[in-house]
């Protein structure tokens, strides 16, 4: 749909990219100049110096972990919800969409409630051996909580357009069940499985909230990039803050438009 | 040889859907199924396909019993209403899916792809997406993919169904001819009639998940066995009256002889195809409206407090002067009565002509189509 280009289209258009400049690109061009002002020498001391190289490593790998885990669960959830009627499907379906709702600071109360050293289960799973919050297990789970709608609400859509009787059409020409399933279900759902992967990787890397409360912030061991760099302005240190969230930056917008391209690339329709 | 059907039942639910069929198609024929919508004819296809598994019923294709194995062991075409087009496939792809899943390389796969493609019309159509196309060319795209493996057997479920009336006359001329020159048994369902009597050798009425009739199209139309076959197909109009004295059935001011077969006194329904009414100047009936269609014009007619439907040659019309408003006299030259569920009989005017008289009897309401 084509609209008539007159003044009022050029002023709308002027005044978005203003608004969206300013909103979006002068703070980064902040964080880039507060980083660099003093030279590329000093950001680049800030971000191998080895606590900051440990909590963007562990950022990263947590990240990597948790948008592993939704593509699969959130794509399982989506099934469930679209395929599937069961009694409390409903609820189920305002549940997902719950983590966006709650403030993620409050996510990380939640699991330091249910899971934390002075609970029930907390001490049973310590007793077994297994500490979860204040490590990796419980920042992990928290991070997944956190970015569960991602995945399942991209794939949620074109899992409903599905046809039956694409499977069924492959059938008749001699699919096998599994064929049916790698050649005609699987092939649509990659373009929003990967982008709301990506999607998941991205905000996992950034996730301040729920860490600074489930992580327990050792560093070297559970400090994640983003709690370390609040860590450094309280220091007096921006320029060092600054740094270290351009990778996360970088990372994180990376993340995202990869999973955009490779599920453009890959729809390709 | 070709398919053969016996004893097929489905029931969804507590709903039969089949109830009992026996079918046989021979070997390169192409038989159409027409029947009104939800009185099987699809969940009939499907069954024969194995997209639905059978209650109770044999299925034979090509010699061989199928009903044990699975849609994708039967070996048969299968064409949706919808096209069912893999979407993430080009269609070159689409057609050559059912080449690669049986092993076939991919550029061998394609290579006989883009050959079907042609012989289908869409030649270098090729690399594009199934959206990309109109309905019509999806629709080719999707027999295209039905006949990559060599099917024996071809089922086409509604294949034109949603198109447009253009596109799906140019088709199905389209489709008997592909038809011959690929010699598989095929089974078309629809529920357009002028589609199956066009393409099909033979049509099964299909009604209530039962064969309400097997036979060529001019036997069904010549011969129809029951007042529903009669009424369902062409342009017909249904009376339903009491037999007098003179094995007439009288209604709406229109005299049908019934012949012998029917008790004098006994209720009937007669059916009366348009172009078996015979409509003269003068009488009690008024024409409400001339419609011309080629060399044929449709006349409605108010008689008593229905409408009739006549079809007449428009040199008639305009010899006998007949326009909007005239008055006129209806007679039928043919009719086919029933009396219940008994076999049909058939009546012609012997002595008199259309006598024309009020009726004698209080009629109860009749329909026409």
């Amino acid at each position: 749909m084509s609209v008539r280009w007159g003044l009022a289209g050029w002023a709308i258009t002027a005044g978005v990219a203003l608004w969206v400049g300013a909103l979006v690109a002068l703070p980064l061009a902040a964080v880039g100049a507060e980083a660099l002002h003093r030279g590329p020498g000093p950001a680049l001391a800030a971000v191998l110096h080895p606590d900051a190289l440990r909590a963007l490593a562990l950022s990263a790998s947590l990240a990597t972990w948790v948008a592993a885990v939704n593509t699969v669960g959130g794509l399982a959830v989506a099934w469930a919800l679209v395929r599937w009627d069961f009694p409390g499907r409903r609820l189920l379906a305002a549940a997902v969409d719950l983590p966006f709702a709650v403030p993620t600071l409050v996510v990380g109360v939640l699991f330091v409630a249910l899971l934390g050293p002075n609970t029930t289960l907390g001490r049973a799973l310590e007793a077994a051996g297994l500490r979860v919050v204040y490590a990796w297990p419980g920042m992990a789970v928290a991070l997944c909580f956190v970015t569960l709608p991602f995945v399942v609400r991209a794939v949620e859509p074109v899992l409903a357009e599905l046809d039956p009787a694409e499977q069924e059409a492959a059938r008749t020409l001699g699919a096998t069940r599994w064929q049916v399933w790698s050649r005609v279900v699987i092939p649509p759902l990659i373009p929003p499985l990967v982008a709301g992967g990506g999607q998941s990787l991205a905000r996992a890397l950034g996730e301040f909230g729920a860490m600074a409360v489930v992580s327990g912030n050792v560093p070297r061991e559970t400090l994640v990039a983003s709690v370390y760099v609040l860590g450094e302005v309280e220091a007096g240190q921006v320029g060092d803050a600054a740094a270290v969230s351009l990778v996360l930056l970088a990372l994180a917008a990376a993340a995202q438009l990869a999973g955009r391209r490779a599920g453009r690339w890959l729809g390709a329709a | 040889m070709g398919i053969r059907a016996t004893g097929l039942q489905k029931r969804f639910g507590d709903t039969p859907v089949i109830r009992g069929i026996d079918l046989d198609v021979a070997n390169g024929e192409l038989v159409a199924l027409l029947g009104p919508s939800g009185g099987g004819k699809s969940t009939l296809l499907r069954l024969i396909a194995g997209l639905e598994p059978a209650d109770a019923g044999e299925v034979w294709l090509d010699g061989r019993r199928v009903d044990h194995l699975d849609a994708a062991s039967r070996g048969v075409g299968f064409v949706f209403q919808h096209y069912a087009l893999f979407r993430h496939l080009t269609v070159e792809d689409n057609v050559a899916f059912g080449l690669r899943v049986r092993g076939v390389e991919r550029r061998e796969a394609r290579e006989q792809a883009r050959a079907l493609l042609t012989r289908v019309g869409l030649e270098g159509l090729g690399p594009r997406w199934p959206h990309a196309l109109s309905g019509g060319q999806r629709q080719r795209v999707a027999l295209a993919r039905a006949l990559a493996p060599a099917p024996r057997v071809l089922l086409l479920d509604e294949p034109f169904g949603a198109l447009d009336a253009r596109v799906r006359a140019d088709l199905r001329d389209w489709l008997r001819r592909l038809h011959d020159e690929v010699g598989a048994t095929t089974i078309l369902v629809t529920h357009d009639q002028e589609e199956a009597m066009a393409v099909a050798d033979r049509v099964l009425i299909i009604r209530d998940g039962l064969v309400e009739q097997a036979g060529t199209p001019a036997q069904l139309l010549d011969q129809p066995r029951t007042e529903f076959v009669a009424s369902f197909i062409g342009e017909v109009n249904v009376f339903e009256g009491i037999v007098g004295e003179d094995r007439c059935l009288e209604a709406d001011g229109v005299r049908l002889p019934v012949g012998r077969a029917l008790a004098v006194g006994q209720r009937a329904r007669a059916v009366v195809r348009s172009h078996q009414l015979r409509l003269t100047p003068g009488g009690p009936a008024t024409v409400l409206r001339v419609v011309p269609m080629d060399d044929r014009a449709r006349v409605e007619v108010a008689a008593g407090d229905r409408v009739l439907l006549a079809r007449l040659s428009r040199d008639a019309v305009s010899q006998a002067g007949i326009r909007v408003g005239s008055e006129v006299t209806v007679e039928a030259l043919s009719s086919r009565a029933w009396a219940g569920d008994g076999p049909p009989t058939e009546g012609r005017p012997a002595t008199h002509r259309g006598a024309q008289a009020a009726p004698s009897h209080r009629l109860a309401p009749a329909r026409s189509r």
